[in-house]
């Protein structure tokens, strides 16, 4: 009997959590669920960087190509692209292991090639809708066993991903949405959970998710994100000319506030990470009623009158008051709101499928990624070497094409054209330690401070207030060197260099930096350290 | 998946389209003014057609180019702020109703093409909703 009541208590408390797997439990990839949609993860180019593409809700990977195409034009030759493709689960919800754990399986094996290609194994991911926060289970080991690491994400882009819900989740018209894509997807397992749009239901700080969803755990700490999102409005015309307009806060499914809002949508009363590197656009879009009206007219295949009726009615009786505010805010949307959230989803250049097209929010994605993909002068060193890395890890991190240059008791590891100071990109490696001692670094470089060359003595006071800062007069006698360093390791240090300057008096404000270097003290401060 | 499965499974899709389509179709009851709400459980009237009156009436009221005459042509919320310079600018943009190319959508929602007059002549689609008593412009788009 007792063996009996401890089975149904453990059963009770398994079963009482559901959405949450037990934690013991392996959470893996079923060979089922594999789909083969999905591309190979191949070999990578000698300098590129894996991107993984992530569709959402409903759909799969070919809807995320204008978004490779986007990037590739806006920064060229840096990513080598690949689609994790789920189409054959799309409506289950997204903690489930046919998509986390198999996300987590493909990221670790996009990874994986990217090492045996010669690289750091660092996957950057960008991804629509639900697809967002398919990739924040997947870095949790409750949903994917083992989970991707902070070590193998680079940085997420999520695009109209519903952090905080959608206010379609957890409806009759998101469920009748659902339920006809699966009628006419013929990938779709067929056994499937169909519990995505219930767990897509709208959710907040205070407003839990319903009890049987597992909620979206945040990315691993160190792991940048950039949430961007569709921001409608609507300019009610008549023959060509304004009247009004109607701001819908949303991208047509997703809210403004839940496209943006990462930090605030993680468990209740969980603050969100503090510190981290998170940031978040609004794509914003203005469409008239007589573009709608068009646009909604010449769809295809056509939109059913119910739907072009609905929407004259909403135009005819929606206004900004109180009430709509109020519905935007909560994200309970009366049946008004919701028809021109609908249609501004099918016809607006800032609607939920649009979105991945849409150029600003392209350039929101490719400056964050051109963001996280350039190297930083940090202390001691540029990007992810410091003085004291080794030979072999400062090769590692050089450009593929990189030469090597004598420089009497150093050498200067570069790309020939470039490497003299001060266009170089060069790790000076001392002859007798085998150690890095400095870096050039290329001459628009800025600092993970977010300064550089032009910084004056007081933005470099104020981007390092933590720091010890020296002015020292080194580069041969001929420049004054501003130097910061940790005070935990004062031997790493960023030299801002002013030009040619006089040893009578340190710079001013009027002065600005003209280089910037990394490295020991001495190299930093431009004492000659090859020489002796 | 079993039978009884199956069969669940297609009914509970019967119902969600259902419900959709109450929900799209009902908007109707949400957006209609209180004001005009039926009470009576008789079933509706017809609507009757746009007529060479209305259309007259419509032009006639967008002509004056005051706040009051525009509300009577165009659906717009009483809550709405209209900008009294948009209103009387659209006076100069008098629309001649084709009533030969009356369109009906929907139950109470048809088009008509229209030509405007004023600086920049053209030909409009006219989206007309009836309100309960009368059709009303709900919304234009430029003829293709």
């Amino acid at each position: 009997m007792r063996r009996l009541l401890t089975v149904l208590l453990v059963a009770c408390t398994v079963f009482a959590l559901p959405g949450v797997p037990a934690s013991a439990a392996l959470i893996v990839c079923e060979a089922a669920a594999r789909s083969p949609y999905s591309t190979t993860p191949g070999t990578f180019h000698t300098d590129a960087q894996p991107l993984v593409l992530i569709h959402g809700w409903t759909g799969n990977s070919d809807g995320m190509y204008p978004v490779e195409l986007g990037l590739e034009q806006r920064v060229p030759g840096t990513f080598d692209f690949r689609y994790f493709d789920y189409r054959t689960a799309n409506t289950d919800w997204a903690s489930s292991p046919r998509i986390a754990a198999c996300l987590a399986e493909y990221i670790h094996a996009v990874s994986q090639a990217h090492r045996a290609s010669g690289g750091d194994g660092r996957v950057y991911v960008a991804a629509h809708s639900m697809g967002g926060l398919a990739i924040r289970f997947a870095t949790d080991g409750r949903y994917a066993s083992p989970p991707v690491t902070s070590d193998e994400l680079a940085g997420v882009i999520t695009i109209d991903t519903p952090h905080l819900g959608s206010p379609f989740g957890n409806t009759y018209p998101g469920a009748g949405w659902e339920h006809l894509n699966e009628l006419g997807d013929r990938n779709l397992l067929p056994v499937r959970a169909s519990d995505a749009v219930h767990c897509l239901a709208v959710h907040s700080s205070t407003v839990p998710l319903p009890s049987d969803c597992a909620k979206a755990p945040y990315l691993p700490v160190g792991t940048p994100i950039m949430a961007v999102t569709g921001d409608s409005s609507v300019r009610r015309t008549l023959f060509g000319q304004a009247l009004y307009d109607i701001d819908l806060t949303s991208d047509g499914v997703v809210n403004v506030p839940s496209g943006t809002d990462y930090l605030g949508s993680g468990p209740i009363g969980d603050p969100g990470p503090q510190g981290e590197q998170v940031s978040a656009r609004d794509v914003r879009c203005l469409s008239s009623s007589d573009e709608t009206m068009l646009l909604l007219k010449g769809l295809v295949p056509p939109t059913p009158v119910s739907i072009i009726k609905a929407e004259l009615a909403a135009l005819g009786s929606l206004w900004i008051d109180d009430r709509i505010v109020d519905q935007v805010n909560s994200g309970e949307q009366g049946p008004e709101l919701a028809v021109m959230r609908l249609v501004a989803a099918l016809t607006s250049p800032c609607g939920h499928g649009s979105m991945l097209s849409h150029p600003e929010a392209l350039d929101s994605a490719a400056d964050a990624l051109k963001d996280w993909t350039i190297p930083k002068v940090v202390f001691g060193g540029y990007g992810s070497v410091a003085a004291g890395a080794t030979a072999a890890e400062v090769r590692a991190a050089a450009p593929q094409d990189a030469e090597v240059q004598d420089l009497a008791h150093c050498e200067l590891i570069g790309i020939p054209e470039t490497y003299q100071a001060p266009n170089s990109a060069g790790y000076v490696i001392r002859r007798d330690s085998g150690l890095l001692i400095g870096v050039y670094p290329p001459a628009d470089a800025i600092t993970a401070a977010g300064i550089g060359p032009g910084a004056s003595p007081t933005e470099i006071r104020a981007a390092y207030p933590d720091a010890d800062f020296e002015w020292v007069f080194g580069h041969e006698g001929t420049q004054w060197v501003a130097l910061v360093s940790p005070p935990t390791n004062p031997d790493l240090a960023i030299g801002f260099a002013f030009g040619e300057s006089t040893s009578s008096g340190t710079p001013g404000d009027d002065d600005r930096s003209t280089r910037v270097t990394a490295g020991t003290r001495d190299f930093a401060s431009g004492f000659e350290v090859c020489s002796g | 998946m079993t039978r009884f499965w199956k069969v669940a499974a297609l009914v509970g899709v019967f119902v969600a389209v259902v419900v959709v389509g109450v929900l799209v179709y009902g908007g109707d009851d949400t957006e209609r003014d209180p004001a005009t709400t039926r009470t009576s459980s008789a079933p509706p009237p017809a609507i009757p057609p746009f007529t060479q009156d209305r259309a007259t009436e419509m032009s006639t009221a967008l002509a004056a180019g005051d706040e009051a005459s525009f509300r009577s042509a165009v659906a717009v919320p009483v809550e709405q702020p209209l900008n009294p310079d948009l209103v009387a600018a659209l006076s100069s943009a008098t629309p001649i109703f084709d009533l030969a190319t009356v369109t009906e959508l929907a139950d109470g929602a048809v088009t008509v093409e229209a030509d405007v007059m004023g600086s920049a002549p053209a030909r409009w689609v006219v989206y007309l909703i009836w309100d309960g008593s009368v059709w009303m412009i709900s919304a234009t788009a430029a003829v293709p």
